[in-house]
């Protein structure tokens, strides 16, 4: 018998061509977000000429990426799904590294994609004469007890700002990755575990308004949201989460900030959630390795 | 002789249904075998099982010397499949896109061998794959199978929604390159006639069990066509009945036995019961397929 | 030249090939040392396991009508004797005529009669084709 010579092209080659024809895959929904830019690029023209200033753009803006980033990865699934027949699945390489090259693949076009938008806003805020964030003055303290006690402090928003929406994006698009290759039906889970958690929820609160489960509830989820390790610290910075509306004696309602974004709040929160959204990806991806022994 | 494939006793359950029971299946190299049964039987399973797109339950499963289960990435690299579906998604790219990127996993890809397999099959490589038809679908995967000169051929209903005129190349294509790489190909197929010729090996699947498998010589050289001249209502011998796939009462008093087993046994227990044997000859494989098929779902 | 198989028929392939091969050289078609095709133009030209071919040029050789040159293919032998080849062919259709007959239930005295009756009808008049007689 003669020997299996060994016929597997490199990881780097095969990521490279994995890389290529997923952009090729994704050109109908590249078309429809340059369709999408250029509605908004007029009606944001459009604005500023009624204004009569420059649009101004900030950072918060590059967010709008978080929602694609979430449908990136069915996108590129949805021809070769992961739990089902595909065309890939026959080629000699291991399941495990198909699955690893497509979600690097991703990862990459999904760079790209926000590296588009930024250059879109940038585009639009510096064409239409406006700036690449407003300085402004904030209150800054804690303003549960007096509103006396609050700073005002200068901000305008600082350049590591810009690169918050990177990293959110890209964690979003590990854990949907993760997601699908894991669950052999993640949107029905989904589904479930959104409806029934909703419904515990309602119960608990229909059950016993003021109870004590219902307050650790909205302990936890404060927590969840706003703690150090919170996700709106970890995909944000806190950019809104962090400001709250107070109201004055004189009867207006003034924006109070607990604190301001800070870079090491934000790396803190997000490297956690970045390691659990890996951790989760490679589970998923070793639930399709072709067992050995 | 070095086997290709050596399975044993390989069981493959899909939750509650059992798909596989315990097959028994070799398939020495360098051989063309058909894998023929009803539909169901579970051939097109048992080929997945061979590249490890399913994993078996149970048995043992070597092919060119590797286990599928442990090694599949390995096994595919030396295998040219043709899978039954024709869909491959993909269907916006044009077939020599298609085609460089089935390439770009196969260091082994012979452009030359490949455009030439293009022209013989009419497959034009500037069309979309989704503005193709079946058949032509079905063209591009042989073509993608066969350009990397694979060790072993597994070749699931490979002319399936061909026309005659690239059928007929298809089948003179595959002897060709059966000839030029002397590889092994399994080919499951519903239209015995087509592929007899090329095969010397034959496995039959039931209902998930192997009925029979081996060289088809050695199965149609146990099989024997009887005519026999009868006496009206003549019915076969108790003795010889085991022995009897199929007894055509045709037109008037020639009943026509397709039997196993040896002459020297069976021409007494027929002599004694009153009848003669008119003309003995060899069964055609379509038929002794056919025969054997049905002949198990009587007992 | 061209080699035809009938797969209807009940002979196994390789035996067919090697009367085909032997019908050609007997007709003239295939002369002492001329190649018969490659293993790998017959299998594909008639769409059948090269191993058939190879059998059947196996069987050929260890019988004498040809001879393998290595690296060059298979020829037919130099030291053919036409007239064995011919008997050989003819002993060959008429044990097929004769099952033929036996099948339809003709005696082979029978088929005899016929036979010389057909031939003497064949020297009269023009070449009759099978299917017409």
């Amino acid at each position: 018998m003669s020997p299996v010579q060994n016929h597997r092209a490199s990881f780097g080659r095969q990521l490279a061509e994995q890389i290529r024809i997923t952009g090729r895959g994704l050109r109908r929904e590249a078309l429809a977000l340059v369709v999408v830019l250029l509605v908004l690029t007029a009606i944001g023209l459009f604005e500023a000429i009624r204004a009569g200033a420059g649009l101004n753009a900030d950072p918060e803006l590059l967010l709008a990426a978080l929602p694609l980033a979430l449908l990136l990865p069915f996108a590129i699934w949805r021809a070769e799904p992961a739990f089902a027949d595909a065309f890939v699945w026959c080629m000699p390489v291991s399941r495990q590294r198909v699955a690893a090259t497509k979600v690097l693949a991703g990862a990459f076009w999904l760079l790209v994609l926000v590296l588009l938008v930024f250059a879109w806003i940038a585009a639009l805020a510096l064409g239409s004469g406006g700036s690449m964030g407003e300085t402004e003055q904030r209150l800054v303290g804690d303003a549960s007890t007096s509103l006396a006690r609050l700073e005002l402090r200068r901000w305008s928003p600082p350049l590591w700002l810009w690169f918050v929406p990177v990293f959110s994006a890209l964690i979003i698009y590990l854990l949907a990755s993760a997601a699908l290759l894991g669950l052999r039906h993640p949107l029905r889970i989904l589904g479930v575990v959104l409806f029934g958690g909703t419904m515990l929820v309602a119960i608990i609160f229909a059950a016993s308004p003021g109870g004590a489960v219902g307050q650790s509830l909205m302990r936890w989820q404060d927590l969840a949201a706003n703690g150090s390790l919170g996700y709106n610290l970890a995909f944000t910075a806190g950019v809104s989460s962090l400001s709250g509306e107070w109201l004055r004696p004189d009867g207006q309602t003034v924006s109070v900030w607990r604190d301001l974004p800070s870079l090491r709040a934000w790396a803190t929160a997000m490297v956690a959630w970045f390691a659990a959204a890996v951790i989760l990806l490679l589970a998923a991806i070793a639930r399709h390795r072709e067992r050995t022994g | 002789m070095a086997k290709a494939i050596e399975i044993s006793a390989l069981t493959k359950r899909f939750g509650h249904d059992l798909a596989l029971a315990e097959v028994d299946f070799t398939v020495p190299e360098g051989a063309v075998c058909l894998l023929a049964g009803t539909n169901g039987a579970g051939k097109t399973t048992l080929l997945r099982i061979l590249i490890n797109l399913e994993q078996r339950t149970t048995g043992a499963c070597e092919v060119l010397g590797l286990d599928p289960a442990c090694s599949g990435a390995a096994v595919r690299a030396q295998v040219g499949f043709v899978p039954e579906t024709t869909d491959w998604g993909y269907g916006w790219l044009r077939v020599g896109e298609m085609l460089a990127h089935v390439a770009s996993y196969y260091p082994s890809w012979d452009l030359q061998y490949a455009l030439e397999l293009s022209r013989t099959l009419d497959v034009g490589t500037d069309r979309r794959m989704k503005a193709l038809s079946k058949g032509q679908r079905r063209c591009v995967q042989i073509v993608a199978a066969l350009a990397h000169r694979p060790q072993l051929l597994l070749l699931d209903e490979p002319t399936d929604g061909l026309d005659p005129l690239i059928r007929d190349r298809t089948l003179h294509l595959f002897a060709e390159h059966v000839a030029d790489t002397g590889c092994t190909a399994i080919v499951s197929t519903h239209l015995v006639p087509e592929v007899a010729q090329l095969a010397d090996h034959v496995a039959i699947l039931r209902s998930g069990s192997m009925l029979y498998q081996g060289p088809i010589e050695r199965m149609l050289g146990e099989l024997h066509q009887l005519e026999l001249d009868a006496p009206s209502g003549w019915s076969a011998p108790s003795k010889l009945r085991p022995a009897v796939l199929r007894h055509d009462r045709a037109i008037g008093r020639s009943p026509t036995l397709l039997v196993t087993g040896h002459l020297d046994f069976i021409q007494p227990l027929i002599t004694n019961s009153g009848a003669t044997i008119r003309h003995a000859g060899r069964p055609d494989l379509s038929d002794s397929v056919v025969a054997l098929l049905q002949s198990e779902s009587k007992s | 030249m061209r080699l035809t198989i009938d797969p209807s028929q009940p002979r196994p392939i390789y035996v067919q090939l090697m009367d085909e091969v032997r019908r050609l050289i007997v007709l003239g078609e295939l002369q002492s040392d001329m190649p018969l095709p490659s293993v790998r133009q017959l299998a594909a030209d008639l769409r059948l396991n090269p191993n058939t071919i190879v059998q059947a040029y196996r069987e050929l050789e260890r019988e004498g009508v040809v001879y393998v040159r290595r690296g060059h293919g298979t020829f037919v032998s130099a030291r053919l004797k036409l007239p064995e080849e011919r008997k050989r062919i003819l002993a060959d259709v008429v044990a097929r005529a004769l099952i033929e007959a036996q099948r339809n239930g003709i005696s082979p005295d029978e088929f005899a009669a016929a036979m010389i009756e057909a031939t003497q009808r064949v020297s009269k008049g023009p070449v009759k084709q099978a299917k017409d007689a």
